[in-house]
């Protein structure tokens, strides 16, 4: 139940005393653990199993870009993408003399994924203390959220989920030590860790806006002003507008176009014109509202006890002793879902496994809500035992649906069934050709489109033997090449994928641009064809 | 009066006046001009005085032994004779007009009997002097106490408000330095051969006597007086060393030590030096010249910006200022309450006077402990006919300043300070409206906080917070200063630069490092740098004060134009050594100092040339800025603009929030705006620093319509005491 002290003047008093302690004792130690053991996860299926995922990998590029490419310069590393993954990874990439892999392997994601990993499971520790619940319960459940293996696998492979899940377990401490204590620090906090999210991935948007209207409602419950929630939720959103306010301004500045990041050429509106989302179950959910919500909540079976949990934090949030932090955390689990839905309805959204493990942190919060409104009666420990046993069996049901379900492991279930079987990826042969060649003949300069070039740009020994994307003579070198570069790298095969050279120059694999000459194929894992610049060239 | 043998002759029986009113010829305190025993033995009886005479009647007017007897009255005497019944009629009404005080008062027909009961209980439980107790129920003024009290001890009351006792007794003034006369309360009003006359606030002070005995080496008689008689005559002696003082003490004692000279010549040199290697360096390597001082610029920015990130992270919780608890207060026993100076300095704010004498009534203590001094200046003849005119509380002291250089509020504290006394004093604003509470709040924080607590700070805000765009920015910058940053700074142990009213000092400290600077235009400042500095801590204490936000944007200008100029006047005032600031402050305070005191005008300055340079950029693409930005500054600079804009705009919203004033918060989102307006006041504050140092830029008050009510001063942040 939330306290009596409802958030409003004065508020001094309604602060924690000084000596307050802020975190539970166990928490760092366990999030170090986490952390580490992401790190190592991530360390073995990277360099040993050859795994990385190409988003985790082309953020380190950008990184990259920034300190190494022919014109260094920070911007390179794309303001029109979420950027905090990539600029806390150019803290890592001079590093990359002492432990190449960091950059060569992409590394240095999975570096940061892990500390988020880490992080994620310190604020759920932190979350589950200020619920009350005992040592015992806190560090099984930190234990089986950092074991569970969409949690795990996020932790190690660089991707950005876990950094989301971290900052949306900031955003929801800050927001339940508000209403419990109404701790304006509290209320700041969570406000900065939803901005934070932003910079991450933009289903912090959602996130925010139905938190904001739960901290409505509940504020309400609570008897309090109009005027007062109004300044709690400009508090708890300015952050969040003013970050999202900057990305469309930075969107404009680079590309002259605000909505670059949902129309542009990489963005989910442009991957799918490709036909990329084309899979035929998707297509059944575009334009039907009840086939995709009907996918979108099937996904909670990622993590099924946030189905029974969240049925009961239902219960909980309506008559005369329902509690105020149930709505908070049913719009928090609502709304990437519910995005989801939107997205997929649309037709913009790939709908894989990982758009849905938010499901897996807010899960274990409700059901540490749950067990936080078990009596302290002497038995409790039967009930909290079981508890942990159901967020086990949680876990356990995330591993078999990646591994026996088709739908539910869109995305990565086979990668993560061959990872546990130990199997070495070995699609980067074509790459690795390149590399090769480029090395070998380091007097050829060479235009990539570096959203697919990427891998290449990171391994070749002098990168600034390519113009890139982010070169600020890009577009007038693609255009104008002669005399001021000696071939192109393009991809071949059907194009799946955007691609500047190929856009700039239509049909450059039937051969009908004259002056560009293909003198190399790589395959293997691919193909990509150098073609030479000839002298008739514009 | 009739005439017999060539000497008048007098009936001293009380007859009725013409409203019927009866009148007794006999004036009590003139009788006790005569010792009473011999006065008897003699059949003689002062009854009355003039100016020129007193009236002394006798049974034997021709005996010759009343000559030595008329002699020892030291002034001119009209004798009169009277019946021998008459006499002894008069003298015993006389001896019954001498009782105990309170009956005095009573048969002096100054004081209602029931009061008087009343009053009694009060001591009883309270403690204090029956007088200060009459006086603090307003049942007697200081005036009739002083009066009473002279009667009680057979003494004459003399008038020297409007007299020039002082004349006949110029040598004897040089008897004892000024600070006795000022500290015992009294004067010497005449003196005859052996004989000194003082007059005294407490003429039963058998210490005053004895002290000038040995010094005059005479006899001494004590007659009582007023205090504020003793004030007027001191100040007719001293006026010119008062002002001498309260301008140039601080300055002549430590020329150093004051803004009355803006730079040293060490600092004139310094500049000198380092203009000119810029010159050249601009003339030879212009470009990057450009480039380091841009760097230079955006590190400072940066730094700035972190640091107060930094001093902001605990203070939103409200942990950092001394809350003080209703159990807290209720536990401080009212006899131990010490006697506390409030400072009030008015310049051209008679239209206020209304307003801050309910403010001051309002205030939840001890009126007989309450020391409040009306600052005025005497060239400003309004609100000096405006006080005299009104019919003040008895614990209000009026002090009129000389007309005199510097005209400034640190001038009029200093001459306020002189004649100070209490044990705490505080500064108000004549628009202010302290929370009742405050000074008990501030009491409480000083004995909670420890020896080494110089000031407790209170703090402000504004009671006409909605009435226009102005004063709601007006209103979140200063819950932003008061509530975020100086309890920050506090909690940092950092120097706090002090607000400019509600700041409550401990005298014997202000006194010690020499009250405030007279040609520092923001002397608050300043004195909590001074405090620092001196090994003092400053506390905040949660008690507010409501101010008039300036609603008027020319004369808001002028204002927070003198309040940047005063924190340049602090910085160079205090950089005069460096290396000793260093010594004195440690590191810390050291970079605090800067951080607050010279990093305030500093972002106001340099705010309008970074955007007006992004505008350019924008619109333009001037070669220019891309030469002074580098790209690895230019992002510095970005990241400045853009982390500083919001951070400083969002700490105005939470600082709205934590104060609870909830509709103001939208109104924090657009404070980058407001702060181009400070932008434009930081370059008239340097202008002026360079042409008018000392010139104090006058706010004017009085430009609401809405006075806060007195129920709800301070209400934000206190209650009332039950009672």
């Amino acid at each position: 139940m939330l306290a009596a002290t409802a958030p409003s003047p004065p508020q001094p008093a309604l602060g924690p005393a000084p000596s307050a302690r802020r975190r539970p004792n166990e928490a760092p130690a366990l999030a170090l653990l986490a952390g580490a053991i992401d790190l190592a996860v991530g360390i073995h299926i990277n360099l040993g199993l050859h795994y990385i995922e190409s988003d985790a990998f082309s953020r380190v590029a950008n990184a990259f870009y920034v300190l190494y490419s022919r014109t260094p310069h920070l911007a390179a590393i794309g303001f029109v993408w979420n950027p905090l993954p990539s600029l806390l990874e150019l803290l890592l990439i001079p590093l990359k003399v002492l432990w190449p892999p960091l950059v060569t392997s992409g590394l240095a994601s999975a570096v940061v994924s892990a500390a988020f990993g880490g992080l994620a499971v310190y604020l759920l520790l932190c979350i589950l203390w200020d619920l009350g619940l005992p040592l015992a319960f806190r560090a099984a459940a930190g234990l089986l959220f950092a074991a569970n293996p969409l949690i795990l696998l996020y932790g190690a492979n660089g991707m950005t989920g876990i950094m989301l899940i971290a900052t949306m377990l900031g955003t929801l401490r800050g927001v339940l030590r508000y209403l419990e204590r109404g701790s304006l620090r509290s209320l700041t906090a969570a406000a900065l860790w939803l901005a934070v999210g932003f910079v991450i991935r933009y289903e912090a948007a959602p996130f925010g806006a139905l938190l904001g209207l739960a901290l409505l409602v509940v504020l309400r419950w609570k008897g309090t002003g109009w005027s007062r929630i109004e300044a709690a939720l400009l508090i708890f959103a300015a952050p969040l507008v003013y970050v999202s306010g900057l990305w469309l301004y930075l969107n404009w500045l680079v590309m002259k176009n605000p909505l670059f990041f949902m129309d542009g050429t990489y963005s989910n509106a442009a991957i799918s014109g490709f036909g990329a989302y084309g899979y035929p179950l998707l297509s059944q959910l575009k334009g039907h509202p009840l086939h995709a919500a009907g996918y979108v909540a099937g996904f909670a079976l990622l993590f099924w006890p946030v189905i029974p949990a969240a049925l009961f934090a239902v219960i909980q949030s309506f008559g005369r002793r329902r509690d105020a932090r149930m709505p908070v955390l049913l719009a928090a689990t609502a709304a990437v879902p519910l995005l989801q839905f939107a997205l997929l309805y649309r037709g913009l959204s790939s709908g894989v496994d990982r758009y849905f493990m938010y499901y897996i942190p807010m899960g274990f919060l409700l059901i540490g809500l749950f067990a936080a409104k078990l009596p302290r009666a002497r038995w409790r420990w039967a009930p909290l035992a079981a508890l942990a046993l159901v967020l086990a069996l949680g876990d356990a049901g995330t591993g078999y649906a990646l591994a026996k379900s088709p739908i539910l492991g869109h995305g990565d279930g086979p990668d993560v069934v061959s990872l546990y079987q130990g199997r070495v990826r070995s699609e980067y042969v074509a790459r690795d050709k390149v590399v090769a060649y480029l090395n070998a003949h380091p007097d050829l300069t060479v235009l990539a489109d570096s959203a697919f070039a990427f891998p290449i740009i990171l391994r070749v020994r002098n990168p600034r033997q390519l113009i890139i994307s982010s070169d600020s003579a890009f577009n007038s070198i693609l255009r104008n090449p002669r005399g001021r570069v000696d071939a192109f790298l393009v991809p071949a095969g059907p194009a799946d994928q955007p691609n500047a050279v190929a856009n700039a120059w239509p049909g450059i694999s039937s051969g009908k641009i004259s002056w560009l000459h293909a003198f190399a194929t790589f395959a293997g894992g691919g193909i990509y064809e150098l073609y030479r610049v000839g002298p008739n060239a514009p | 009066m009739r005439r017999a043998s060539g000497v008048p002759f007098v009936s001293l029986k009380p007859y009725r006046g013409e409203a019927g009113d009866l009148i007794d010829p006999v004036v009590p305190e003139v009788s006790a001009l005569m010792d009473r025993h011999l006065a008897r033995a003699s059949q003689v009886l002062p009854f009355d005085a003039s100016d020129e005479a007193v009236f002394v009647a006798a049974v034997w007017p021709e005996a010759p032994s009343l000559r030595a007897l008329l002699g020892t009255l030291d002034r001119r005497v009209a004798l009169c004779r009277v019946d021998r019944a008459d006499l002894l009629a008069a003298q015993e009404r006389v001896d019954r007009s001498f009782g105990r005080f309170g009956q005095v008062a009573v048969a002096m027909g100054r004081l209602d009997p029931r009061e008087l009961r009343a009053a009694l209980r009060q001591q009883s439980n309270g403690g204090g002097r029956i007088g200060d107790v009459l006086i603090s129920r307003g049942a007697l003024r200081r005036l009739d106490v002083a009066q009473v009290a002279a009667r009680q001890a057979r003494l004459p009351f003399v008038d020297l408000l409007s007299g020039d006792g002082s004349d006949r007794a110029r040598a004897a003034w040089d008897l004892m330095p000024e600070v006795f006369w000022r500290e015992r309360s009294a004067v010497p009003i005449d003196r005859l051969g052996s004989r000194l006359v003082v007059a005294a606030e407490d003429p039963t002070d058998s210490q005053l006597a004895e002290d000038l005995e040995t010094a005059f080496a005479g006899e001494v008689r004590v007659v009582a007086t007023g205090r504020r008689d003793v004030q007027a005559a001191l100040h007719r002696r001293y006026a010119d060393e008062y002002l001498a003082s309260a301008r140039s003490e601080r300055a002549g004692r430590r020329p150093l030590d004051s803004a009355r000279e803006l730079l040293s010549r060490g600092q004139k040199a310094g500049i000198l030096v380092l203009g000119g290697v810029l010159a050249a360096a601009l003339w030879r390597l212009p470009g990057q010249t450009a480039v380091a001082l841009n760097a230079l610029c955006q590190v400072g920015y940066l730094l700035l910006t972190l640091f107060k990130l930094w001093i902001f992270r605990e203070p939103a919780d409200g942990i950092s200022e001394t809350g003080v608890s209703d159990e807290e207060l209720g536990l401080l026993a009212e006899a131990d309450l010490p006697r506390y100076t409030v400072f009030v300095p008015l310049r051209g704010e008679a239209n206020v006077l209304e307003a801050l004498m309910r403010a001051l009534e309002a205030l939840d203590y001890p009126k007989d402990r309450l020391d409040v001094k009306l600052l005025l200046e005497a060239d400003d003849p309004e609100t000096v006919s405006a006080v005299f005119g009104s019919r003040l509380p008895d614990f209000v002291d009026v002090l009129v300043l000389p007309a005199a250089e510097p005209r400034t509020k640190p001038k009029a504290c200093n001459f306020g300070l002189l004649h100070a006394r209490g044990e705490y004093a505080v500064v108000y604003d004549a628009e202010d409206v302290p929370d009742p509470l405050q000074l008990r709040k501030a009491l409480v924080a000083f004995r909670r906080a420890g020896p080494d607590v110089g000031c407790v700070q209170a703090k402000l805000s504004y009671y006409n917070k909605n009435q226009n765009l102005l004063t709601r920015w007006f209103t979140t910058e200063y819950a932003m200063w008061f509530g975020l940053l100086l309890p920050g700074l506090q909690r940092a142990r950092m120097p706090i630069p002090l607000g400019g009213t509600s700041n409550h000092l401990r005298v014997d400290v202000l006194r010690e490092i020499g009250g405030w600077d007279p040609y520092n235009v923001t002397e608050d400042a300043d004195l909590g740098v001074r405090l620092h500095k001196a090994g003092y801590r400053t506390v905040m204490v949660d008690s507010e004060t409501l101010e008039e936000a300036n609603s008027e944007f020319v004369n808001w200008v002028r204002q927070r134009s003198r309040w940047v100029k005063g924190y340049i006047q602090t910085w160079l005032v205090h950089m005069r050594h460096p290396l000793q600031l260093w010594r004195e402050m440690g590191p810390r305070g050291f970079f605090g100092f800067h951080a607050m005191v010279a990093g305030t005008p500093f972002t106001f300055l340099m705010n309008p040339i970074y955007w007006a340079m992004t505008t350019a950029w924008f619109l333009t693409y001037w070669g220019f800025v891309q030469q002074v930005f580098p790209s690895w500054l230019y992002y510095m600079g970005t990241g400045n603009l853009l982390l500083g804009t919001f951070t400083f705009a969002y700490l105005n919203m939470v600082a709205a929030y934590r104060r609870g004033d909830d509709d103001l918060v939208k109104y924090a989102v657009f404070g980058p705006v407001y702060w181009g307006l400070m932008s434009l006041a930081a370059a008239k504050a340097l202008l002026q620093l360079v042409t008018r140092p000392s010139h104090w830029e006058k706010t004017a008050h009085g430009l609401t319509g809405a006075a806060a009510p007195p129920g709800e001063i301070g209400s934000a942040t206190s209650t009332r005491r039950a009672g």
